[in-house]
């Protein structure tokens, strides 16, 4: 038994469609006319202790309304999510004491309390005893720079304070899985960097599980072995980050640096996508045309003084799921 | 008995969760010192206009329906504290939390999310005692006349009485913020409900002022069962030895509105849709 299990797991909103003027809304207050979005569209996968997956694709995918469900806020349509064994939706109390969540567009701190005060209310709904709430702290302080902040009201933090505010208190229960919907949203490179360094850090320290949702490759690329790659509510791609890369980018740049400038570069068997004066980057798919045949067929026809070959990175990866066809 | 020894502590935890919720309220809205002198303003206003009304009405009669000049404005006074601790806020958090999607937090909790709220208000009704009741009473005191209880007994069962009242107005904004989940707007809802509650309870004028067919309308309702009763009981309209039965309705009505806010809440959870991302 994995330690997440998410089985065929659906979410429909149902959405009034709004018409235009006052008749419009006059004949929508009497006779709505409603349609079904399907956000998630029955996804499964299972998760074991320790990982940490990056849930990633594109806006609307469906990644916030799956992490709501993984952590019993929302109720699906369809199917089921396990944690230990245990439903959250069926049992939210017992499962949502060992979980904790970060959500980057709104904060779980309370607008009126010091950030301290905050931690107080939740020593005492999660039980947690002084010791754990001592220990916990001395290590949140350590990788978040907790007590630097501990006695600023949470309405006058900057947001980089109020990300790490909001982990220190998602951490304060020693939850075993933690869930992270964009923690790094709209924050500078410092900020992002010590909320990488602490999701690096608690996994190694306390094993902890970590499910990110993010729109940032870098996070991706420093923390993640595993991702799961969804559009439209569908699980397009799951596995590690090299594999997925692969099979959704399978192919190469080549990197051309000419003697002189020239003009129409062209080879039959890969596409130019990219020109400078003296570059010229093609993009070849290494099935149909090894590397060395493509750089021997160039230097036949084109002053070439130089040539690199790139391998595509997550970026390249993420373009490639913007274009996929949606089969519905 | 390590069990149940162990449920114990975490018994006494879970509860200090509760009450750490209503201290922080209080705290946080003793500090709202603007909101604290515009409500003695408003209160003030309000209960010296009531004090005058009465006065002209009970000019040349000495009792209406058994209840002395004297005996009104004490129910007068007493009514308007009494709205000054009736401070009841579920409603408008409910309805930020929803619309704002804050909400999702809430039900990541692991404990009620009622009774979250419940703590908070209460929380919110201490700290109006503090900073709106306790300032009135002086004043009138002061300058009005002392509102002073029928009897000791009486003040004892006002006591319990007002508590019962203040459960069951709770509970009637407990179950219209439960409609959150459907309309997500409540818009008019409140100043509805306030105005029923306003008309029907015997907040301003008593029930017993009313036709006698009216009277037994209303008396089928809650609604007097915030205002009247208490009051009642305060000045000895009611006597201690007759008060059991108003009070055991007021009860009745506690047990009903907490199950159907029990039930109304389990098919509103089904329903969540979280705002925003
Ligand atoms: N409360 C809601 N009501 C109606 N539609 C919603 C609601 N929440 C999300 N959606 C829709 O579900 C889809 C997935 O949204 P979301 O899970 O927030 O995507 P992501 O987090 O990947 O950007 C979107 O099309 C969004 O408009
Ligand atoms: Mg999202």
């Amino acid at each position: 038994m994995a330690f997440l299990e998410v089985e065929n797991l659906v979410k429909e909103f149902t959405v009034t469609k709004k018409k235009e003027g006052l008749k419009g809304a006059v004949s929508s207050l009497f006779h709505p006319e409603k349609y079904k979005v399907r956000a998630v569209d029955n996804i499964s996968f299972n998760i074991e202790q320790g990982e940490i997956v990056g849930f990633i694709g594109p806006n609307g995918a469906g990644k916030s309304t799956a992490v709501k469900m993984m952590t019993g806020i929302l109720h699906p349509t369809m199917g089921s999510v396990k944690i230990n064994g245990i439903s959250p939706h069926k049992n939210r109390k017992a499962v949502v004491g060992k979980l904790g969540v970060v959500f980057g567009q709104r904060t779980q701190l309370y607008w009126d309390l010091r950030l301290g005060e905050t931690f107080e209310l939740l020593k005492r709904i999660y039980k947690i005893d002084d010791k754990m709430y001592k220990d916990n702290i001395k290590m949140l302080d350590e990788v978040l720079n907790i007590t630097e902040i501990i006695d600023t009201p949470v309405r006058q933090l900057s947001l980089g304070q109020r990300m790490r505010g909001d982990l220190a208190a998602a951490m304060l229960h020693s939850p075993t899985m933690l869930f992270l919907d964009e923690p790094t949203i709209g924050l500078d490179i410092e900020a992002k960097h010590s909320i990488r360094n602490f999701i690096k850090q608690i996994n190694e320290r306390c094993g902890t599980t970590v499910i990110l949702t993010t729109h940032d490759l870098g996070d991706v690329e420093e923390l993640c072995k595993r991702l799961i790659v969804i559009n439209h509510g569908k699980i397009v791609e799951d596995g590690p980050l090299n594999s997925i890369i692969e099979r959704m980018a399978p192919y190469r740049y080549l990197v051309v640096e000419l003697a002189s400038p020239h003009h129409n570069l062209f080879h039959p068997a890969a596409e130019v996508v990219k020109t400078e004066t003296l570059r010229v980057w093609f993009k070849f798919d290494k099935s149909r045309i090894a590397a060395t045949e493509l750089i021997s067929d160039l230097s036949k026809t084109y002053p070439i003084r130089d040539v690199s070959v790139k391998e595509p990175d997550i970026e390249d990866m993420i373009m490639e799921i913007y274009k996929k066809p949606v089969i519905f | 008995m390590l069990i149940e020894f162990n449920n114990e502590v975490k018994g006494y935890v879970i509860m200090s969760a509760y009450f750490y919720l209503a201290k922080m309220k209080l705290l946080v809205f003793l500090s709202y010192r603007f909101e604290v002198f515009t409500s003695l303003g408003t209160n003030l206003i309000v209960v010296l206009a009531n004090i005058y009304l009465w006065k002209a009405a009970y000019k040349g009669i000495d009792s209406v329906a058994g209840v002395k000049e004297t005996q009104m404005l004490t129910y007068t006074i007493m009514s308007t504290l009494l709205a000054s601790f009736f401070s009841v806020n579920i409603e408008h958090a409910l309805q930020e939390r929803i619309t704002h999607g804050d909400i999702a937090i809430d039900f990541f909790r692991p404990i009620s999310i009622l009774l979250k709220y419940l703590a908070e208000d209460i929380g919110i009704a201490i700290s109006s005692i503090l900073s709106k009741l306790m300032p009135l009473l002086v004043i009138m005191t002061v300058f009005v006349q002392p509102p002073v209880p029928d009897s000791p007994m009486a003040f004892v069962l006002f006591l319990l009485s007002a508590v019962f009242s203040f459960l069951i107005l709770w509970l009637i904004s407990a179950l219209i913020s439960l409609l959150c989940f459907w309309v997500l707007q409540l818009g008019e809802m409140k100043t509805v409900k306030d105005g029923i509650v306003l008309l029907l309870s015997g907040k301003i004028i008593p029930l017993w002022l009313f036709p006698k067919k009216i009277q037994r309308m209303i008396e089928i309702l809650p609604f007097q069962y915030v205002y009247q009763t208490p009051l009642s009981i305060y000045i000895g309209k009611v006597q201690p030895e007759q008060a059991i039965v108003p009070m055991l309705i007021q009860f009745a009505w506690i047990l009903l509105f907490t199950s159907l806010l029990c039930f109304g809440w389990s098919r509103a959870r089904k329903r969540v849709l979280v705002q925003g991302g």
